[in-house]
Parts: C-alpha cells; sequence; structure tokens
C-alpha cells in the first residue's frame, strides 16, 4: 500500500494562501465597482447598496457643500491651510520646509526611474534593476514621512473639514436599503443620517461611496 | 485595500487585456454596464487598461526586458522613461530630412 503523503505548509505560507485569497476577493469587490458603478454589501442580514449621484442628488450635494463653505469661511476659529501654515510658522514649524524636503524626494525617485526605465529598455540584467528598485523604495519611504507630517499638521484646515463634510453628504445621498425588492434611499434627510445610531453601517457605506465618487 | 492598486491589477488582468483588446475592434464589446457618464473609478481602470495594453505590445516586439511585469515601479519608471524619450526633440530629423513639406491649402491624403 502506499503511503500517504501530507504536506504540511509553513505559516509562511498559510499567510501567503490567506493574503491571495483576501486580494482576490478585494478584487472581485473591485471589478463589480468598476463595472457596474454600484458597490452592494450586507450588513445585520440587510441588503444595502452605494451609488453614483443622480442631477437631483448632485444639486442637493453643491446646495450643501455652498451652505457649508459660507458657515465655516466666517467662523474664525476655522483657519484656511495657508493661515494655518503661517501660524505653524510663528511657533515655528516649517510647512514649507517639509514641502522642499517632499519636492527633493520627487526628484530624486524621477532620476532613479528614468535610468531605472532605461535598464529596462536594454534588457540589463536583473541584478542593475533591482538596485535601482531598491533605491526608489528607500526615497519613497523617507516621502511617506513628510507626507504623513504635512497631512497630519494641516488635518484641521478648512479645506480639509469641508472634505469630510463632503464624504458625509455623499453617503447620505447615496446609501441604499433594498425593501421588498425595491432599492430606495436610507436617509431622506441630512438630519436623518447625522442622527443615525449606528456608525458601522455608515462607515462601511462611507468608505465605498467614496471609492465611486473621488479616489 | 488600496483601490487604485486594486483597480490596477484588475486592468492587468488577462480577461480584462482580452476583452480591451477585443473592444477596440468590435465596437459593441463594452467594458461597463453604463453607457455614459464615467465614474472617477472607471477613468482610473481605463487608463491602466491602455498603460498595460501598450507594455504588452513593447514586450511582444521586444522593446523592453521580460522583467517589465515583475515590480510596479519597473513598469511605471519604463513608462517614464518612454514618455521623456519621446519629449525629446529628434535633431536628426533637421539636419538629414529628405522630405520636402509641400505648402498649400489643401493636401491629397493617398487613398487606403
Amino acid at each position: 500500500m502506499q503511503d500517504l503523503k501530507i504536506e504540511t505548509k509553513s505559516t509562511a505560507d498559510v499567510e501567503k494562501i490567506l493574503s491571495k485569497l483576501n486580494e482576490d476577493k478585494d478584487l472581485a469587490n473591485i471589478e463589480e465597482m468598476v463595472i457596474d458603478n454600484k458597490v452592494m454589501f450586507e450588513y445585520k442580514d440587510k441588503k444595502y447598496r452605494v451609488r453614483l449621484m443622480n442631477l437631483k442628488e448632485k444639486h442637493e450635494f453643491y446646495d450643501l457643500k455652498v451652505r457649508k463653505y459660507a458657515q465655516l469661511i466666517q467662523d474664525k476659529d476655522v483657519l484656511l491651510e495657508k493661515d494655518l501654515i503661517s501660524v505653524y510658522r510663528q511657533r515655528g514649524m516649517n510647512i514649507d520646509e517639509l514641502d522642499d524636503n517632499i519636492k527633493k524626494i520627487n526628484s530624486q525617485i524621477v532620476d532613479i526611474q528614468i535610468k531605472l526605465g532605461e535598464s529596462l529598455a536594454k534588457h540589463e540584467e536583473p541584478v542593475i534593476l533591482n538596485s535601482y528598485r531598491e533605491k526608489i523604495t528607500n526615497f519613497k519611504t523617507q516621502r511617506q514621512v513628510y507626507d504623513f507630517q504635512k497631512t497630519d499638521l494641516l488635518r484641521m484646515s478648512l479645506e480639509n473639514q469641508l472634505l469630510n463634510y463632503e464624504a458625509e453628504i455623499i453617503t447620505y445621498l447615496t446609501l441604499d436599503t433594498l425593501n421588498e425588492d425595491k432599492w430606495a434611499r436610507l436617509f431622506n434627510s441630512y438630519e436623518d443620517f447625522i442622527s443615525y445610531e449606528d456608525e458601522t453601517l455608515l462607515n462601511m457605506a462611507g468608505i465605498r461611496s467614496m471609492y465611486l465618487q473621488y479616489v | 485595500m488600496d483601490i487604485i492598486n486594486l483597480t490596477r491589477k484588475l486592468a492587468k488582468q488577462n480577461k480584462y487585456q482580452s476583452i480591451f483588446t477585443i473592444s477596440k475592434e468590435f465596437k459593441y464589446i463594452r467594458i461597463f454596464k453604463n453607457t455614459r457618464e464615467l465614474s472617477k473609478l472607471q477613468e482610473i481602470f481605463l487608463n491602466y487598461l491602455y498603460v498595460y495594453d501598450n507594455l504588452n505590445q513593447d514586450l511582444m516586439m521586444k522593446k523592453v526586458s521580460k522583467h517589465i511585469f515583475d515590480y510596479e515601479i519597473y513598469e511605471d519608471s519604463y513608462l517614464m522613461w518612454k514618455r521623456e524619450k519621446s519629449n525629446k526633440p529628434d535633431d536628426r530629423e533637421d539636419k538629414t530630412s529628405d522630405v520636402k513639406l509641400i505648402i498649400s491649402d489643401k493636401i491629397n491624403f493617398p487613398k487606403r
């Protein structure tokens, strides 16, 4: 009788397989979004979807956005990005310096990328390609640090507050629920949306609707 | 999940590359369910379909290393170099061109 060989997988192998399965699942989700411009999902045994805004909703979106902008611009406690930058400068934090660093790194990345591109066109050895790739990856990691610092410092600017508000309105306008085989908007007003208690559902819908409208 | 990266991976798949190639020949083959009003995500997807179509053609014609698809950095860098190269003025044109331009208000292109 032939011996049965049971192949055991290492933890690293299992992690690789799981990561591949997750990626396949994510790809299937993305495929649905790309092909149909609609994203369906289930939450607590109910079906929901987010979609693109229709013309009427686009008008409502614009009206709400304009009103919010008018409110924020009159609020002395909310600073425009440029004013926030100047306040930081007075306190010894220089955002222009961060920008300069980001620009310098970008230009170094472009230079190496062009060399790498040329090497690929000249069919050069993988070891050469790899050394360029490593240099680019290192520069990109350095850039991420500066990018993160800048984003974090400007998080409370008027522009960013308006963007967050836009994300909320889009979610409010484009979240549908399936009732007796018919899709209908979950929220009839922005007030209904902000007083809704289940934040998990709003976050699930918010992330998905952003993928469709912004990206 | 990184949405842009996944969109790129989807566009790279053989399935979508084939659909894209066929849709260029046969207009009734559609990629999206909607016929108008493309979302931003669809624009990005179309852009990547075009990018990978281009890279596949260059690979087929051996204009680029077989390692091009090993890393996305390779793909981006090659495209960047190609763009840079095509933007540079080719000085040979001025010196050795033996084609004379005909200055006229009407040009009769040869019929195909």
